[in-house]
């Protein structure tokens, strides 16, 4: 997409709402289609303030794997212009990578990510690295990564029957990001500085209202005169998205409006919520459920029991919920007994 | 319409596999044109062939085995003599564990064709069948089936047949294929010459007098009964007495099963049928009992009646979910409306709650109940290891509840039908001697296999009692084995050990004095009372370890690591341990994810609902307890693959 077209649909969104004066405003990218001019561009012309690159991995094997079309070589590259040219305070420039990619060890994971920052280190770009986003690698039902699994059997299906070798690449990479960098573990796979995390993403995990644009895009907005929450969705088919949009009624292209019960509600505070270290603050979230005690989907008898286990904290006044480290890695689990 | 009436059984001799005996009481109702014929010669009819009209349970058809005996009438008339007969059909269970079904319907009968497959030979439940009908001194008409198989052999067979029973293989043993049809009038004819008239004089006058020999539970009329009129004549409208009961009903309505019921004006001496009495449960009818016309005064001299069927096999049966107990509580009231022979109690464990303690005649009767539970529940159900009934006899008595009387060792013991009823270690110095159920089973194999068996029986702590060798290459064998040894894998491993040539039957045979102790499982250092079982001391060792590695191959990893402890008399024996959980999570949830998410949430906390929290907040799935009992495989450190997600 040439900067160009960032452009107009930025000013269009800012003739249309009033934005604040520390807007975000995020680009994904790969990291083939990035050269310093075109950085340059997005940063100029498109008022991009967060790139997040999609490298995934500094090896040309795994990147085979995956079906990517860049070479580590110039993952690197890209990151470091990146790095270069988003250099303010303001800016953010995060490194997406992939654990878990079959035949991947631990240890070649964390030589991984110990290359990578000498790399930045020796770049003098250390003060740039202000985020990074490390997923495991998942097997979403129906892609052909799936099937190549499915038939190879190399995926780990039930996390309660798997061998321990992601989980513990999981917890060597927050122990090595805890020691070696500045950045702070804030959400399952995201790690900032403190003050760049990505706001868009913690609208989710908050709970906050989002449009969501294009084909398959999602979203919710809270209608807090009928003190109801809706979801949106838009036509996930292109084709049939293009034409919708050049329909006279263009102007309310979801094709999905579901008003959800409030219960549904505070479960899926709950739920996105528990996803982040700083945990959930009930009065922000009882807000947000229309004034509805979100406490009471909670079984506070499990809590206690994972207070005990240290995987969860709260006070005895209940008026926070949050994760421990450890029950970060196993909230999936934690949800089931959780919710009533 | 005039008739004679004769009445027969069909034995047979073997379970599980054979469609023999069924298929062959199809053919009869067919070639008396009770129910229509079946071509067997129309494409993919050999299937239909196989109908088995009178197995009625959803279980009996499924599994292919009957269970509750099954009565049908018959009208046939003879080529020659052109004499109308009505015979009564009764089609019983080849299984030892209904040989209480068995033996109350032979008293209803003359006669029985003792069913041997030409293929097969004679089996252990062809020897059990056919003593069990020598002893009422019925005629037996022997008849050997498939013959139209290629495989069979009927010289081998009639020579089988003498060596056994002494039954002369020159007196022209009928030869039928029940699945063609072929030799079935030949066998009619047979019936009616070999298998003498009820002995009671068909006289109407006489008073009324009946047996009732079987009763089923209908939504629509309530109790069935079915009744062997011994004398006199019963219709519409008569008012008759129940001996045991004293109760006095008035004749609703009356018939004959043809296959179904089918109403007649009266039934007369001789005769088998139905009755309708208005009776609401079948507590008020008593298998065995004597019903006779009111009027008859003074009341007759009773049937002798039939020793009460008696529970061999005791299991804990439980809601996975606790509210659901009432709701359990009426699928087992309705199911015992239709085998009594099921004994009921509630118990209360600490690990699953309120449940109830299930007792079996054997243990095919305890998976057949089972299975009918899980269906007539609708939900599942925890079935805990199968125990026999052990005895305890106390140095002082005064120490113990719940002494009862034993006619046998002339004093009182403690009877134990759950291991949670096992003597504490602390109470052990206060116990004389255990005592456990004994059982006499009778082995019939190819000669191949005989040291496999033989070493399979010493295994199961069997005392060899006889080795008869019956043909050129088959041997019976008789070992005397407690009942416990037979109760798990005993019958799956003789049927893998023999490639399922080999049978097995077996009848109780008393008790004696045993080494036992209880073995238990921990969980966390929580003993959970639902995984203990009680076994001989020579195997609590082995089974300590065996039953702590397939609870470890069924435990899922959970948030906290696992202990599994086999304990026995108080010390530990055996350890595994399930790591706890490591990580399980997400690993994108953004915007477009969340409603899949909740979506699979909701999933999984249903499928969570099949588990069942124990000791600790640890949750076992049901099958945790199936595999403890049934030894499925110890597949423990295989990869998770086939798990649901």
């Amino acid at each position: 997409m040439p900067a160009s077209s960032i452009k107009s649909i930025v000013s269009l969104v800012k003739g249309c709402v009033e934005t604040s004066p520390n807007l975000e405003i995020a680009l994904e990218s790969n990291p083939s289609s990035l050269s310093i001019e075109k950085l340059q561009q997005f940063k100029a012309d498109g008022s991009i303030n967060r790139l997040s690159i999609g490298i995934q991995s500094f090896q040309d094997s795994r990147l085979k794997f995956l079906g990517r079309d860049h070479s580590s070589e110039n993952a690197l590259q890209s990151l470091l212009d990146a790095y270069k040219v988003f250099n303010s305070d303001r800016d953010t420039v995060s490194c997406d990578l992939m654990f878990g990619i079959p035949g991947q060890s631990e240890t070649e994971w964390i030589r991984e990510l110990n290359w990578l920052f000498d790399n930045i280190n020796d770049s003098s770009h250390w003060n740039a690295l202000k985020h990074m986003s490390l997923y495991q690698l998942t097997y979403e039902p129906g892609t052909p990564l799936w099937r190549i699994a499915v038939k190879s059997s190399i995926a780990d299906f039930n996390p309660l029957k798997t061998s321990d070798v992601t989980a513990a690449m999981y917890e060597a990479a927050v122990a090595l990001l805890h020691t070696r960098t500045n950045l702070r573990h804030y959400e399952v796979s995201n790690y900032a500085m403190p003050g760049h995390e990505s706001v868009h993403n913690m609208a989710y995990w908050k709970g906050w209202d989002y449009i969501g644009v294009g084909p398959g895009a999602h979203g919710r907005y809270s209608d807090d005169a009928k003190s109801e929450r809706i979801k949106t969705m838009k036509f996930v088919k292109l084709d049939a998205y293009i034409q919708q949009c050049k329909s006279i009624d263009a102007n309310g292209t979801q094709i999905r409006k579901k008003m959800y019960d409030n219960v549904a509600i505070m479960k899926e505070l709950i739920v996105v919520g528990l996803r982040v270290k700083q945990g959930i603050c009930f009065e922000n979230a009882n807000n947000l459920a229309f004034g509805a005690d979100v406490r009471q989907v909670v079984n506070w008898d499990a809590v206690e029991r994972f207070r005990k286990l240290k995987l969860l904290a709260s006070d005895d006044k209940k008026s926070f919920l949050q994760p421990t480290e450890r029950g970060l890695a196993v909230i999936d689990s934690i949800l089931l007994d959780l919710l009533l | 319409m005039k008739f004679i009436v004769r009445v027969l059984r069909v034995g047979e001799s073997r379970t599980h596999i054979d469609h023999g005996k069924s298929t062959l009481a199809d053919r009869l109702l067919e070639a008396t044109d009770t129910t229509e014929t079946i071509s067997t010669t129309a494409s993919g009819g050999g299937n239909k062939a196989n109908q088995r009209v009178l197995d009625k349970l959803a279980v009996e058809k499924s599994r292919g085995i009957t269970v509750k005996a099954q009565t049908a009438s018959m009208f046939y008339t003879h080529p020659v003599s052109k004499i109308t007969y009505l015979l009564n059909l009764i089609d019983t269970p080849g299984h030892v564990d209904f040989s209480y079904e068995v033996s109350r319907s032979l008293s209803a009968c003359q006669g029985t064709l003792l069913l041997v497959d030409a293929c097969q030979g004679v089996q252990a439940q062809t020897v059990a069948n056919f003593f069990l009908a020598f002893s009422e001194n019925l005629a037996i008409v022997p008849v050997l089936n498939k013959i139209d198989l290629p495989a069979s052999d009927p010289q081998k067979v009639l020579r089988q047949l003498e060596t056994a029973f002494d039954i002369d293989s020159s007196a022209n043993v009928l030869q039928v294929s029940a699945k063609t049809g072929l030799g079935v009038p030949a066998l009619l004819e047979r019936v009616i010459s070999d298998i003498p008239p009820p002995q009671s004089p068909v006289s109407k006058t006489e008073p009324f007098k009946a047996l009732l020999f079987d009763t089923w539970y209908d939504s629509y009329v309530g109790v069935v009964c079915l009744v062997a009129v011994h004398s006199g004549q019963i219709r519409k409208g008569d008012r008759i007495t129940s001996h045991h009961t004293k109760l006095s009903y008035d004749v609703i309505s009356l018939g004959i099963m043809h296959p179904e019921q089918t109403a007649t004006p009266s039934l007369s001496a001789g005769q088998v049928g139905f009755l309708h009495l208005g009776m609401k449960t079948t507590r008020d009818a008593n298998i065995g009992d004597t019903f006779y016309a009111a009027t008859t005064s003074p009341p007759p001299t009773p049937f002798p009646g039939f020793k009460p069927a008696k529970s061999m096999v005791f299991a804990g049966a439980y809601p996975i979910d606790a509210s659901e107990f009432p709701k359990m509580q009426d699928a087992i009231d309705r199911l015992t409306l239709n085998d009594a022979s099921v004994s009921v109690a509630r118990e209360s464990s600490t690990a699953l709650g309120q449940g109830f303690r299930l007792g079996f005649l054997g243990t095919l009767h305890m998976d057949v109940f089972r299975q009918r539970l899980e269906e007539e529940h609708d939900s599942t159900v925890i079935n805990t290891a199968p125990s026999a009934s052990y005895q305890v006899a106390y140095k002082d008595e005064r120490k113990v509840q719940g002494m009862e009387w034993n006619e046998n060792f002339g004093r009182n013991v403690k009877i134990i039908r759950n291991p949670a009823d096992f003597p504490e270690p602390d109470e052990l110095g206060n116990v004389e001697a255990f005592y456990e159920p004994i059982v006499v089973g009778t082995l019939i194999t190819p000669v191949e296999y005989v040291g496999g068996l033989m070493e399979l029986c010493g295994t199961h702590r069997g005392e060899q009692l006889e080795y008869t060798t019956i043909d050129e290459n088959r041997v019976l064998l008789k070992y005397k084995l407690p009942m416990s040894e037979i109760l798990t894998d005993f019958y799956d491993t003789l049927k893998s050990r023999t490639q399922g040539y080999a049978t097995f039957d077996y009848e109780e045979s008393g008790y004696a004095r045993s080494d036992l102790v209880k073995v238990n499982l921990l969980l966390n250092g929580h003993r959970v009372d639902a995984l203990a079982t009680i076994v001989h001391r020579a195997a609590a060792e082995r089974v300590a370890k065996t039953w702590v590695k397939r609870l470890k191959g069924v435990v899922e990893r959970q948030l906290v690591e696992i202990v599994i402890q086999g304990q026995v008399d108080g010390k530990i024996v055996s350890r595994e341990s399930v790591s706890a959980l490591r990580k399980d999570v997400t690993a994108k949830l953004y915007g477009g994810d969340v409603t899949r998410k909740m979506k699979l949430l909701e999933k999984q906390k249903a499928g969570k609902k099949r588990m069942k929290a124990v000791a600790g907040g640890i949750q076992l799935p049901q099958e945790a307890f199936l595999s403890l009992i049934n030894g499925v495989e110890d597949s423990g450190d295989s990869s998770g693959g086939k798990k649901k997600k």
